[in-house]
């Protein structure tokens, strides 16, 4: 096979067996390969019902066709489980370095179950397997973990591992790889930390290889030129100061900066938590994953008293979490807890916004300072480090943290005030001000997320063209397209930035034709348009099915009672809620589900998942 | 009347007064085109523009103290 390296490694935890088993060229077609492919297994082997951290659970780690190959931004992975955040499903996708090297390590996914005995660590070292001890790493930070396995394995090797949040199951424990990129969402490491699994690491070999090769680059030329020239005459705010270079001012103003728990939508402090700030105080260097020709990631070093320490970031979503939603404006303080975020293995999201929400439950007197261990005032730096520390490592108030929001405002009787979807912690973009967004959160099959679709694209920044953010009428068809779209970058192994701008038909269609060149040159594979369309379609198909499953139907495709009953008080979306009801209704007429959010036969025939 | 504008991005390279914000002097009843053309952003650069914080196109029509924010979805991401 080309692109696909056609083998899958299967890792059973509880009897140690390693086995390889080849990939089936139809299912690869099929389902393409990363997101994909991990709910093609999913589905078939795992009963959606079980206790997402019992040992029963299964996780994937899976690259797409395109991983590991010169395609720019063809540097994703995505890990599939059942979430114990969420008990919906969860894919969590990450870039850097590691993906690429499990490619050429010889694997398209490794499928994990089991629960080993004791810590282990698993290897594989150009397409040999083996499961080491690890209970020398145990209890250790991400960078301390990985530098210790590089000396014992290879230098030159590639590391994805969890920290000690994942080792004590915090429901939104993250799997970092190469230090600092994390599949965050949803508690992928709190699964990895279930089954005694605290690192996983790659040596590859060679080049992923292509079908086509002169049919690649020539592609490649005419991708790559036309995306020069352009950043030449305009260039990316990405490259310069990062997402947060970009979101920041954006939602600020358009009045759809989650602030104080979503309480305002704007926000005093933005200027603060600005790339242009970032840039100016803390930025050492940019840094790019494998093959971008991007490089949005930020290398920073923070030397203010009480707040020292380097690594990457802050993200727009961190800087939004951890800054705006908490009413911080100290972006040293700001940058501190998305490190420690990063060394204990937390999902920096989720922890801003538990945080919030904890804030929010002590301001109106339903939480005292005496369960808190001392009071959460909005604001404030010290705390929000403090809090983050103690999450990490479970401890005093932190281990009620290390539940998320929802458990935390549930456990004080106002679950209201959790600003989730599906349990899962939403976004930096206040779906009031952005009605596409908020159809987006409450559909997505992970809960409250903006990575499997991005409605700000042209909600806010007007990709392909222009559509009013308020409206909520037309809008399901929208979301339809940009959801089934995105599936196929997840699956291919791409990053939706790159991707967005420069492999998608400009219309409102967003249909695909430049992922599918690279696809029909790198796999041989040749897709029709309309066969990779409906592969989307069928993932989205496909991960519904599993959440049905599971028990999720239209009344878990909610928003917080807030969004949908409090109209914004401030900014240029002042006086708006989500019009989530009659959305919803459109939605599932346009992806031909019941009227309760259930694929109907029809369209499962279709799609050839009945 | 006057106007507050911040041009965002590489677009400030565009100011006239070599910040990204900036006010603007204008006459009663000016249009966001009329803006465009006092500021001279090329008509082939890619561009959103927010009044007050409402997509605007060339025929919204401004007033005194508007805030108008204009930036590109720029290459790239």
């Amino acid at each position: 096979m080309y692109g696909w390296r056609g083998k899958i490694l299967r890792v059973d935890l509880t009897k140690g067996e390693l086995k390889e088993e080849n990939l089936d060229g139809k299912v690869a077609k099929d389902y393409i390969g990363g997101r994909g492919l991990g709910i093609y297994y999913l589905n078939k082997e795992v009963d959606p019902r079980i206790d997402p951290l019992s040992p029963e659970n299964m996780l994937i780690m899976a690259t797409g066709p395109l991983t590991g190959t010169s395609a720019p931004t063809a540097a994703r992975y995505m890990v599939m489980t059942k979430g114990p955040l969420t008990g919906a499903l969860t894919c969590s996708n990450s870039g850097g370095q590691f993906p690429k090297e499990l490619k050429r390590a010889g694997f398209d996914a490794l499928i994990i179950t089991g629960r080993a005995s004791t810590p282990v660590y698993l290897w594989i070292d150009k397409g040999r397997a083996e499961l080491k001890p690890a209970d020398h790493l145990w209890g250790k930070m991400v960078p301390e973990t990985t530098d210790l396995l590089l000396s014992e394995t290879d230098p030159k090797a590639r590391v994805a591992c969890i920290g000690p949040a994942g080792e004590k199951l915090v429901l939104f424990a993250a799997i970092m790889n190469d230090r600092y990129r994390a599949a965050g969402r949803s508690g992928v490491g709190a699964v990895m930390g279930s089954k005694n699994l605290k690192a996983v690491v790659v040596r590859g070999e060679g080049l992923v290889p292509v079908a086509d090769q002169a049919r690649f680059k020539e592609i490649q030329n005419r991708v790559m030129t036309k995306f020069t020239q352009a950043a030449k005459a305009a260039p990316s705010l990405l490259s310069q100061h990062g997402t947060i270079g970009v979101m920041t001012p954006l939602t600020q103003k358009y009045g759809v900066l989650p602030t104080k728990n979503f309480q305002q939508g704007t926000f005093n402090g933005w200027q603060a938590i600005t790339g242009q700030t970032l840039t100016e105080k803390y930025l050492q260097k940019t840094v790019a994953c494998w093959a971008c020709p991007i490089s949005c990631g930020r290398f920073t070093k923070v030397e203010e008293p009480g707040f020292e320490g380097e690594g990457e970031g802050p993200e727009y979503e961190t800087a939004f979490a951890l800054g705006a939603l908490c009413m911080v404006d100290n972006l040293a303080a700001i940058t501190k807890a998305n490190y420690l975020c990063n060394d204990l293995g937390l999902d920096t999201m989720t922890m801003g916004a538990t945080i919030a929400c904890a804030m929010e439950l002590f301001d109106r007197g339903f939480l005292t300072a005496e369960r808190s261990g001392g009071p959460l005032p909005w604001g404030d730096g010290r705390k929000l480090v403090e809090l983050v520390r103690m999450t990490g490592l479970r401890e005093g108030f932190g281990n009620e943290l290390a539940e998320g929001s929802y458990r935390l405002a549930e456990r004080y009787g106002h679950p209201e005030l959790a600003m989730v979807s599906k349990r899962l912690e939403l976004p930096g973009y206040d779906p009031r001000g952005l009605q596409a967004q908020g159809l987006n959160y409450a559909t997505s099959p992970i809960g409250g997320s903006h990575c499997r679709a991005h409605m700000a694209y042209c909600e806010m920044v007007g990709i392909p063209k222009p559509v009013d953010p308020h409206e909520w009428k037309g809008k399901a068809r929208l979301v339809k397209l940009w959801q089934d779209v995105f599936s196929i970058i997840d699956s291919a192994g791409l990053c939706i930035f790159f991707t967005v701008r420069n492999l998608l038909r400009p219309e409102l269609e967003v249909l695909p034709d430049g992922i599918l060149e690279y696809l029909n040159a790198v796999t041989g594979a040749e897709y029709s348009l309309d066969e990779l369309v409906k592969a989307g379609e069928r993932i989205w198909n496909a991960e519904r099915l599993f959440l049905h499953k599971a028990g999720f139907s239209r009344q878990d495709d909610t928003l917080p009672h807030r969004l949908t009953h409090e109209p914004l008080p401030d900014g240029p979306a002042k006086g708006k809620v989500v019009h989530l009801e009659e959305m919803l209704d459109e939605y599932y007429v346009e992806r031909g589900w019941s009227r309760e959010g259930i694929p109907t036969a029809n369209k499962l025939k279709e799609l050839g998942l009945n | 009347m006057m106007i507050d504008v911040q041009l965002f991005g590489y677009l400030a390279k565009y100011s006239p007064v070599e910040k990204e914000n900036f006010k603007l002097e204008l006459d009663p009843d000016a249009t966001v085109g009329l803006l465009g053309d006092k500021i001279k952003i090329p008509a082939e650069v890619e561009k959103m523009v927010l009044v007050n914080g409402h997509q605007a196109n060339p025929s919204t029509r401004l007033a005194d103290g508007d805030e108008v924010f204009i930036f590109a979805p720029a290459a790239g991401g």
